[in-house]
């Protein structure tokens, strides 16, 4: 009965933001996270207890080639589809405007970009840094028939007075629906922010529901089965490395297998994430050339790690980078307060740890260092996202 | 007790079995204080936020919990604790206090008081007798203070019993900041109000969950407009007043409105 309702709920689901539920991780499985975070602590950040095990030392990661078909990037499409059967079910009480707010990892800007393919909806191009410093309205379409979107809000303002009232203003319009209907995608950080910097109201946001392990089962299941369908083949078995088995056993939440609730639980529910490290995960032990039958799923993370002490200037520029979903370089001096260049060497300090990575001059924190990132912050105290 | 026989009596006779046990106690007890400061220091020093300021409270308190156990211990061994002892020794030695050692004594009992009713803790912001900093340390006899000019004053605890202590985080990690701007009368102070919160809320110092608080005075020269908002951490407070006061300096620039010329007759707000 438990698996019949499970798998009547559908994969993907928008939800008003309030009702996202966060898969929650088993008592063993927390105790032994803050074991080896005490273990961290107590060795100030060394790579104490971060060996592999002996037989994971047998495998080897899967190259990129076959990780292109097993695990390709996220198709958001359902997930627009999603959204656009929830604002057909809410209708007029949606407001002209929704927020569709993601982790940064999770897709957003991609959903909403699906949604606005989907309904012929208007895309909104970034604005340019120059008009965000002057205090413009970063957006300002004309009302219409059509609706339109702005896949990412965090590009829309830069943390400075001057920035934060165009932000405003434009916020202010848009939810009176004085520029007509639009759907909004935007950081959970920058929500974070915004909500209390301007006061955004709640119930103009809501968020893809969290995938737990069942759901995270499920999707992972669907595209190992894809991707044996394309090269006409069976879908390998992937059995975890701890216990040899298999981990994308289908069912409910109590039968799904420890090691996904785990990784669902690790990521706060958030597919995006678990992707990066369900990549990064997965092992075989076949010579390069040959596809095996059998996968593996590695135990450890495998996840970027800061340093025992973390000085107070990179906190604060992990902690902007994660309010403006990632930043240019050349942004950098006019949100925080120091200079460029210790700004630029605190950041390649954390690149050469993997925490950071720089596509183009845009900084932004890496999916495998999100997590230990976001537990820094929050262990200090700074303002954290919901989700 | 009339004689030095009648003293003599107030004593046990201290063999080399109980010199050796009051060597044991007061050899563990300083052992188990030091080990216990350092421990405590070091932990309080990788934690952040509450944590850091509850692990920082538990120093002086640790502490005097060792002395009382230790006193505890080696009393029995030195004197025949019965009432009739206890008053007769704590007679005199109220005497030899009363008359040569009364400040010091004072400051140890204060510290006793101190660490009790913990006016200030390790880590708080206070403010002495004029000296403002933050207390490094609380010992048995004195605090340690360390100034924003780094330096480092030893005040004795017994400026608690006549003086006002002002503790701007008492035990927390919510301590309030301050940033003054001057205006010539000619502005628009609604805009200004706006400017300057949007100041507040834009600095990467900013503790979210407290209050933000923009205040105007008028004054015969001007309007003097406060920002009062609170820095995550405590230790930020200058770095935290700096950014309001540069960026609020350069957005009132932005709107036009000028600082105040005339400083004579200004008034603290």
């Amino acid at each position: 009965m438990a698996q019949d309702e499970e798998r009547e709920r559908p994969l993907w689901e928008v939800v008003p933001l309030e009702e996202r539920e966060l898969p929650r991780a088993s008592q063993a499985s927390q105790a032994r996270r803050r074991w080896q975070a005490l273990g961290r602590w107590l060795t100030l950040g060394s790579e104490a207890g971060e060996e592999p095990a002996r037989d994971e030392a047998q495998l080897r990661r899967l190259p990129r080639v076959r990780l292109a078909n097993l695990a390709p990037p996220i198709d958001w499409q359902p997930g627009a589809r999603a959204l656009a059967h929830y604002l057909a079910e809410a209708g007029e009480s949606a407001g002209p405007v929704t927020l569709l707010v993601g982790a940064p990892a999770d897709g957003h800007a991609e959903l909403v970009e699906a949604w606005a393919r989907l309904n012929g909806a208007r895309l909104l191009p970034e604005p340019a840094a120059a008009a965000l410093l002057a205090g413009e309205m970063p957006w300002s379409p004309a009302p219409s028939a059509h609706a339109w979107a702005v896949p990412r809000l965090e590009r829309g303002f830069l943390r400075q007075a001057t920035s934060l009232a165009g932000l405003r203003n434009f916020l202010e319009a848009a939810l009176t629906g004085r520029l007509g209907r639009g759907v909004i995608g935007c950081d959970s950080w920058t929500w974070a922010y915004l909500q209390h910097a301007l006061a955004l109201p709640e119930s103009a946001a809501v968020t893809l529901q969290a995938f737990d392990g069942a759901r995270l089962t499920r999707y992972l299941a669907a595209t190992t089965r894809a991707a044996a369908a394309r090269t006409a083949g069976e879908p390998p078995a992937i059995l975890a490395v701890g216990s040899g088995e298999p981990v994308l056993a289908d069912g409910d939440e109590a039968s799904t297998s420890r090691e996904l609730r785990e990784l669902a639980a690790h990521c706060h529910g958030q597919l995006g994430l678990a992707w990066h490290y369900w990549r990064a995960r997965l092992c075989d032990e076949t010579p390069e050339g040959e596809a095996p039958d059998t996968l593996w799923l590695a135990e450890s993370l495998d996840e970027a790690t800061l340093p025992g002490e973390v000085g107070e200037e990179s906190v604060l520029l992990l902690h902007t980078l994660l309010l403006h979903g990632g930043l240019d370089e050349a942004l950098l001096p006019e949100v925080l307060p120091f200079s460029h260049a210790r700004a630029l060497s605190g950041l390649r300090q954390l690149q050469r740890r993997g925490v950071v990575s720089c596509d183009a001059g845009r900084w932004r924190v890496a999916p495998l260092g999100y997590m230990s990132v976001r537990r820094l912050l929050e262990e200090r105290t700074y303002l954290v996202d919901a989700l | 007790m009339d004689n030095a026989d009648d003293y003599s009596r107030l004593f046990n006779k201290l063999d080399t079995a109980a010199l050796v046990e009051l060597a044991l106690v007061a050899a563990g007890a300083i052992l188990l204080i030091v080990v216990s400061q350092k421990g405590l220091n070091w932990a309080a020093n990788r934690l952040h936020g509450q944590h850091h300021f509850r692990v920082f409270a538990l120093v002086p308190l640790v502490r005097l919990a060792i002395l009382i156990v230790a006193i505890s211990m080696a009393v029995p061994i030195v004197i025949d604790p019965s009432l009739q002892n206890m008053i007769a020794l704590l007679g005199a030695v109220g005497l030899a206090i009363g008359f040569a050692l009364k400040d010091y004594v004072s400051s140890l009992i204060a510290g006793v008081v101190a660490a009790v009713e913990m006016p200030y803790r390790p880590g708080d912001w206070v403010e002495i007798e004029g000296v403002y900093g933050e207390v490094t340390h609380v010992g048995m006899r004195t605090i340690e203070v360390v100034t924003p000019d780094d330096n480092l004053v030893s005040i004795p605890h017994l400026k608690i019993w006549n003086t006002p202590i002002s503790n701007a985080n008492n035990g927390g990690d919510s301590l309030q900041c301050v940033a003054d701007f001057y205006l010539h009368p000619d502005h628009d102070a609604a805009r200004v109000e706006e400017a300057l919160r949007d100041v507040a809320l834009t600095s990467p110092y900013l503790k979210f969950d407290r209050p933000i608080a923009v205040v105007a005075k008028e004054h015969p020269w001007g309007t003097q407009y406060k920002i009062r908002a609170y820095p995550v951490d405590p230790r930020q407070q200058f770095r935290f007043v700096t950014d309001l006061t540069l960026r609020g300096r350069a957005e009132l620039g932005r709107l036009g409105a000028r600082p105040a010329q005339t400083l004579a007759g200004m008034e603290g707000g």
